[in-house]
């Protein structure tokens, strides 16, 4: 095993194989910085390019774009509350922010810093489970998988601070929302009021968009000022770099978080950067200046969002099963290549699989050098005034959402779902639970039907289903602060006398 | 300054509005949720055990976020919308607020219209001009820069690298078009 890990580092240290990871770094900084196109079209803006390829430089080329488009979708996030991809949502909640004070330089410096370190660390645990994985993995079913969907639900509740009821109600519509179209176990096309755009279900990046960018934009023209409430960077990127060493253990916190949800199947980034987000505020002691700017609400999220590309790989690589829709494309490229994804590349393909790993430590590495580089320049751009912007910002949000289906439905639901979004921002109740509904909503109906196929009403039974109940539950204790929420609501004077 | 004081700095009509539409959209909300529950019974059995389940328990917390709203706390109490929501400004004077958004939706209104009529290659260059040329006051260098940034994502990126198909504008019906600009 040692000799293929070194024999991978020494292939891809080749030249040639070393400018694949370059050219596919570089090429994920246009992809990743363009809002909604993501890993996805990354991936397969890659695939006509890597027929015949050397497998070796194909990986190189891969890996260096997977590691960049987690990097680079933070400026993006942090500079004009638009996600780069779905893995920088939870971003946006403080990044952008603290790029609105002037500190847009700091953010992104953290936000790459965090990135570096998750993604190493993801490469870390892609190489330490290819021969720990399998037990894991095979030990875990649907049953297990609907509770951690589940888990991730009730965070929503610890997410939404003193109204966590807005919260839930707002996670609920996500999950609502979820079940437009058509149903996986069941031959309905549920809530499409006869549409056929309707049919295959909301699409993320259009409510991603919707929920988030337009809103965001809409207020900073009634403010009429830039994004930054203050001229210049500040001392940005050396702060910003220090605030990840000072949060290390938060940072390696949430890069195990995104290791382990990037890993199961179905979940990816985007529940990877909520959930890790959810831990940042749940174990902060001083919770508030969450969503107005604290450092912590951006290490990390974007330190899980790099390491979930490492776990993703685990389930790919290991057994053939696809962990998110940029996996998907990635596993058919492998085919191309003449790889046999599976428990065979533990044995007869082994420097291949190291060949991810090293590229995947190495491109991460790469890819947060060359955004750092960039983003004092690129961070100017929040000091110019809104109106040079905007309409690029808005056409580059409509060229995104229309790229989800390809049809006008995408535009009539991108601004239904703005006025929501607005609405919803303008009021206080919180969006960001309603994304998280959304995402977890499909994988839960998924797991829930094949839990209930499989074992009827025990799968309620498992060990392991019982353990992430229990805490589930206390998740939700957390959240509604032991009743005291409720208690507060019709008689606030006892919370003040407590 | 927190969301509360910040609401404080507003008149009492305007806090009213907004109070008001809280409550309007969380009438909407429970609207949606009975809606959507009446409509989950005509689904097959392993249809609609999900979204049942969930539009039921999204209308039950719906009607109590509504008699909180009524018989608890007033809103201007609260402290926004909890640690993860990026907080709203409510520091713009309303009439000032009001004569922006009005402005804004007007353009937001020609793009869209725009793009049925013209289609995206010819309304997004109009649109980019006319706001830049308008509103930002921009020189004409950076107008012409961002003009072709735009025409090379319109043209180049989404068309011919990711294959993008442009919806018929309504023009196409009338006179015809080149085929590259549609």
């Amino acid at each position: 095993m040692t000799e293929a890990a070194l024999s991978a580092f020494l292939t891809l240290l080749q030249p040639y194989n070393l400018a694949m990871l370059l050219t596919g770094v570089l090429a994920g900084v246009f992809v990743g910085i363009l809002p909604g196109l993501g890993g996805t079209v990354g991936m397969i803006i890659l695939l006509p390019f890597v027929y015949g390829m050397d497998p070796y430089a194909a990986l190189a080329l891969f890996m260096g774009m997977t590691a960049m488009l987690r990097t680079v979708d933070s400026i993006p996030a942090i500079l004009f509350a638009l996600p780069g991809t779905a893995g920088s949502q939870a971003t946006i909640m403080d990044g952008y922010p603290l790029a609105r004070k002037g500190q847009a330089g700091r953010a992104l410096a953290a936000a790459f810093t965090a990135s570096m370190i998750g993604g190493v660390i993801g490469a870390i645990a892609l190489s330490l489970s290819l021969p720990l994985a399998k037990p894991i993995i095979s030990s875990l079913g649907s049953p297990e998988f609907l509770m951690l969907a589940i888990l991730g639900i009730t965070m929503v509740g610890v997410l939404s601070g003193k109204r966590p009821l807005r919260g839930i109600i707002a996670g609920f519509l996500g999950v609502w929302l979820s079940t437009i179209g058509g149903a996986p176990s069941a031959v309905d096309l549920r809530y499409t009021f006869g549409l056929p755009y309707m049919m295959e279900g909301m699409p993320l990046v259009v409510l991603a968009m919707g929920l988030f960018a337009i809103p965001e934009i809409v207020d900073l023209v009634v403010r009429g000022t830039t994004i930054s409430d203050t001229p210049g960077l500040g001392k940005g990127v050396l702060n910003g770099i220090k605030d990840v060493f000072r949060n290390i253990w938060l940072v390696l916190r949430c890069s195990v978080i995104g290791t382990f949800v990037g890993f199961l199947p179905g979940m990816g980034a985007s529940a990877a950067n909520w959930m890790a987000y959810g831990h940042a505020v749940q174990t902060a002691k001083d919770k508030s200046q969450f969503g107005r700017g604290d450092i912590r609400g951006v290490i990390a999220p974007e330190s899980a969002n790099d390491s979930s590309a490492g776990g993703s790989l685990i389930p790919t690589i290991l057994f053939g099963i696809p962990g998110s829709a940029a996996m998907a494309v990635f596993l058919y490229a492998l085919v191309v290549l003449g790889i046999n994804p599976g428990p065979t590349m533990l044995t007869q393909q082994l420097d291949m699989a190291y060949m991810m790993v090293w590229g995947l430590a190495l491109g991460n590495i790469i890819a947060s050098l060359v955004c750092m580089a960039i983003s004092a320049p690129i961070a100017r751009i929040t000091t110019i005034s809104i109106h040079y912007w905007i309409p690029f910002a808005l056409v580059i949000i409509l060229l995104a959402s229309y790229q989800s289906t390809r049809s006008w439905g995408d535009l009539l639901l991108l601004i239904g779902i703005s006025v929501l979004g607005w609405f919803m921002k303008r009021l206080g109740w919180p969006r960001p639970p309603l994304l998280i509904g959304f995402v977890l909503g499909g994988i839960m109906e998924r797991y829930l039907w094949l839990s209930s196929m499989r074992y009827g009403a025990e799968w309620l039974t498992r060990p392991l289903v019982i353990v992430i109940g229990i805490i589930t539950i206390m998740s939700i204790l957390a959240g509604l602060g032991a009743g005291g929420y409720l208690r507060s609501k019709f008689n606030p004077k006892a919370v003040e006398d407590d | 300054m927190t969301d509360a004081s910040k609401m404080d700095t507003l008149g009492r009509p305007e806090q009213r509005r907004l109070r008001i539409q809280d409550r309007v959209l969380n009438i909407g909300l429970i609207c949606l949720f009975g809606t959507a529950a009446i409509a989950a019974l005509d689904f097959s059995q392993a249809g609609k055990l999900f979204p049942l389940a969930v539009s039921l328990v999204g209308l039950f917390l719906s009607v109590l976020q509504l008699l909180f709203s009524l018989f608890g706390q007033p809103m201007a109490d609260d402290e926004g919308s909890g640690q993860i929501e990026i907080a709203a400004d409510l520091e713009t004077p309303p009439d000032l607020f009001r004569a922006r958004l009005i402005r804004f939706i007007f353009w937001v209104s020609a793009l869209f219209l725009g793009i049925w009529l013209l289609g995206f290659k010819i309304a997004v260059p109009l649109y980019m001009a006319a706001y830049l040329r308008v509103e930002a006051k921009a020189k004409l260098w950076l107008i012409v820069v961002l003009i072709v940034l735009t025409i090379y994502l319109l043209f180049y990126h989404f068309s011919r690298v990711l294959g993008v198909v442009w919806p018929e504008p309504l023009i196409a019906k009338i006179i015809n078009l080149p085929g590259f600009l549609m």
